[in-house]
């Protein structure tokens, strides 16, 4: 398994991978994609992607172009592409993003905004 | 040796404590603190501005913090270091550069 996410990983280019044996309490940022597969909390504000992958565990609001969600992520979340909440993932908080996608098997709670504008009248 | 188990990529800044086991490798930007079972290692367009504590410490790129390492320090020939260090074993190449002070926890010898 973690060998088959580390290839994956590889494949996305990813530059900075937090290991599952790795904690950072306080803020990353960056302009390029983040794997997470250990625990984040704080702040994570990106340019690019960021992946948290099935061990992963985030307690942190999260600025970003896309994220795909495998693991935990408890904290608001605002995109400017789009969010994907895979099958097996926990996710408590707000999502604000263009495009959402919520998988079979996927745990959230919070509120949606993909920024559509309430249609006047009929 | 210990996996490796994180990257900081060169575009990539975290701000606060890093903290768990196995190796990571710097090649973008630390500041705060840095509590690490096993290795660091600090690429040569690697910045950490930390004070450190781990089992093994590579820099190759610019450091300044305080340094506590339990098995050794090793400050390459590219390295820019400003700190204090202490650790068993201390190796600094020709070429890099350091200012701070070095602590080898050595035992004087009888009689002094």
């Amino acid at each position: 398994m973690a060998a088959i996410e580390k290839a994956a990983a590889a494949s996305r280019g990813a530059h900075t991978v937090i290991g599952s044996s790795i904690v950072i309490d306080g803020e990353i940022s960056g302009d390029e994609d983040l794997v997470i597969q250990g625990t984040v909390k704080g702040k994570i504000s990106l340019k690019e992607s960021l992946f948290v992958e099935g061990s992963g565990v985030i307690e942190a609001d999260i600025e970003t172009a896309n994220v795909e969600v495998s693991g935990q992520v408890t904290g608001n979340i605002a995109a400017t592409e789009k969010v994907e909440l895979k099958s097996d993932c926990k996710v408590v908080g707000d999502i604000r993003a263009p495009r959402i996608l919520i998988a079979d098997g996927a745990t959230f709670k919070g509120n949606v905004d993909m920024e559509v504008k309430a249609s006047k009248g009929k | 040796m210990a996996e490796t188990s994180g990257v900081i990529g060169q575009g990539t800044v975290v701000k606060g404590n890093l903290s768990g086991s196995g190796n990571v490798v710097v090649r973008g930007r630390v500041e705060g603190k840095v509590a690490l079972r096993d290795q660091l290692s600090i690429e040569p367009e690697g910045k950490v501005f930390a004070d450190v504590e781990v089992d093994d410490l590579l820099i190759q790129g610019e450091m300044s913090g305080d340094i506590e390492a339990a098995d050794k320090v090793l400050i390459a020939s590219s390295a820019k270091v400003v700190g204090d260090i202490k650790a068993p074993r201390v190796v600094i190449q020709d070429g890099a550069r350091f200012k701070g002070s070095i602590e080898m926890d050595v035992k004087l010898p009888e009689g002094i």
